[in-house]
């Protein structure tokens, strides 16, 4: 043996990390770029709990109190709708919205590199403005727009929006919202302000998961309507802070259906009384229904529907139908056992009940008729 | 930027390529090199690790290429056993692999177990001591001992005498300290 072992080795290693060397600098890089972007995909896993499982788990995370920086500079998405991207006189609906969203190739898990482009005519979001809490599971935003074509305020006065929510450049949640009736303001004429209700924002990773408080990017992918009443879709960058609290901030402990407040008659409030998590974390209140993503259903929603009036569909025995939904299916009626609603007649809303234990209380505010309504 | 990125984007551009030299004592060849490296990589920094630097990162990655190693032969170890029989060496020849007692020692770790492997790479190359050896790896003092013995045994036929300072990891085994 003229050499040790330890030189051979040494000399094997040196060997393999000069061959190592040899490759060119742009290819390091994007190396290098593929493995940030494999890290920053599971550390948004991590940062959410459970394994990123595609758009089949949807809930509510609260947002809390934000203040906005202005958005960047107004830019567009070309060509994401399809022909099942039905826009209604109200704009798109929230899974029409997702739907859009997904159309561009935007999902849980995956970075957010969306390719802009300009589109003339159509007035673009240019910057957001603020937004607020307005309950545990609703915010609103305000969002100016330019104006830059003539019809285009009543084009803004239909919109609704879509928005995907991003860290350290994955995709880790969606939201979607509304204009608030009579919420557009013209500023002087190149500028107008518009404030959506985004009922939700939904986590990928599911209610169970812990989002923390952080800063975060909402870009916002819209549906409108060009003068011409053609569907034309844009995709509008912006950036959101978003303070995501744990959801305990907002699950109060024990039995709350004394101190609850009542909803507007068209948004549901709740208050979950459900110190076991066995509905999740979180809930996702839209104007006719309430989705829960109890752990036990492996990810799909428990869906209690109410009527856009507040009341409450229901047997004469008062039972409410609970459903059972993924994101982008049809939803199916709850036969799995366990959990049970019913109606809750004044002010009129429903509970939610597992093994005889009231999980959550909700109410619509509405005073109900006296007649129930069938519901299948 | 998120506070880990610059860390790793320093780690791979100015460490890259001693890390593939360590992974590949480990795994034989360029290939699988690199991707024990990547993985480390992704393993390391995909868990919140606050303040690291890269002198304290580059340990971090180490330690998990031998796991990602170990890992990887646990779980591909029946193809393992077969692939010498069915796949030729991809790997091109350099200058630095042309002598043919490099090839022997080459030969000969490639017929050590993958812990066996480990030991011989963490005693011979990293210069760990026996203690360090099975806290990296996760086994008992004696159990290193074991494979650090066997391993220069094996070696010994390929390579002849041993020297001295390998006798002293098999006099460190008959003396069980």
């Amino acid at each position: 043996m003229s050499t040790t072992l330890q030189d051979t080795l040494k000399t094997l290693a040196d060997g393999a990390a000069a061959r190592a060397g040899r490759s060119d600098d742009e290819a390091h890089r994007a190396t290098l770029d593929g493995l940030l972007g494999t890290v920053r995909r599971r550390r948004a896993v991590r940062h959410t709990g459970t394994a990123v499982a595609g758009a089949s788990l949807v809930a509510a995370l609260a947002v809390g109190g934000s203040q906005l920086t202005g958005g960047r500079g107004a830019r567009s998405i070309p060509g994401a709708t399809g022909p099942g991207a039905e826009i209604g006189p109200g704009g798109l609906n929230q899974a029409q919205q997702l739907a859009l969203v997904n159309n561009l190739g935007i999902e849980c898990g995956k970075p957010f590199t969306l390719k802009m482009t300009e589109v003339p005519n159509l007035a673009p979001i240019s910057t957001i403005d603020a937004a607020r809490v307005t309950r545990g599971t609703d915010y609103e935003v305000a969002v100016a727009y330019t104006i830059n074509g003539p019809g285009a305020t009543s084009v803004l006065a239909r919109f609704s929006m879509a928005a995907v929510i991003v860290r350290d450049g994955t995709v880790v949640g969606f939201a979607a919202g509304r204009p608030l009736p009579g919420s557009l303001e013209e500023d002087d004429g190149t500028h107008a302000i518009l404030r959506l209700h985004m009922p939700s924002l939904m986590n990928c990773s599911g209610p169970d998961a812990p989002t923390p408080d952080g800063q975060y990017e909402m870009y916002n992918v819209e549906g409108r309507l060009d003068d011409a009443g053609a569907t034309q879709v844009t995709g509008v960058l912006g950036t959101l802070p978003i303070a995501v609290p744990d959801w305990a901030t907002y699950a109060p402990q024990g039995d709350a259906t004394q101190d609850v407040a009542p909803g507007d008659g068209t948004v549901a409030s709740t208050r979950i009384t459900d110190p076991s998590g066995a509905l999740g974390r979180g809930a996702t209140f839209g104007t006719t229904y309430a989705l829960f993503t109890p752990p036990e259903l492996d990810g799909k929603n428990l869906v209690v529907r109410f009527n856009a009036d507040g009341s409450v569909p229901h047997d004469p025995d008062g039972t409410v139908p609970l459903w059972t939904s993924s994101l982008g299916l049809p939803s199916d009626v709850y036969t799995a056992g366990g959990f049970t609603a019913t109606w809750v007649p004044s002010p009129e809303g429903f509970k939610i009940m597992k093994d005889g234990v009231t999980l959550v209380w909700s109410t619509t505010g509405r005073t109900p008729t006296p007649t129930a309504t069938p519901t299948r | 930027m998120a506070s880990w990125q610059p860390v790793m984007e320093q780690l791979f551009l100015n460490r890259r390529a001693a890390l593939i030299g360590y992974a590949a004592l480990l795994a034989g060849n360029d290939h699988d090199a690199e991707d024990l490296v990547h993985e480390a990589l992704v393993r390391t920094f995909s868990r919140a690790r606050p303040g690291l630097v890269p002198e304290a990162a580059e340990s971090y990655v180490r330690r998990a290429i031998l796991s990602a190693y170990l890992d990887g032969y646990r779980k591909r170890k029946r193809w393992i056993a077969v692939r010498h029989l069915l796949v030729p060496r991809a790997e091109s020849d350099g200058p630095e692999r042309v002598t043919a007692q490099r090839l022997e020692i080459e030969t000969a770790l490639a017929g050590l177990s993958p812990r066996e492997r480990a030991c011989v790479v963490l005693r011979y190359y990293e210069d760990k001591t026996t203690p360090e050896i099975a806290e990296a790896i996760g086994i008992s003092d004696g159990a290193v001992k074991k494979y650090l013995g066997n391993a220069v045994r094996r070696l010994s036929v390929v390579l002849g005498p041993v020297p001295e300072r390998h006798i002293e990891a098999i006099t460190v085994v008959k003396g069980r300290d």
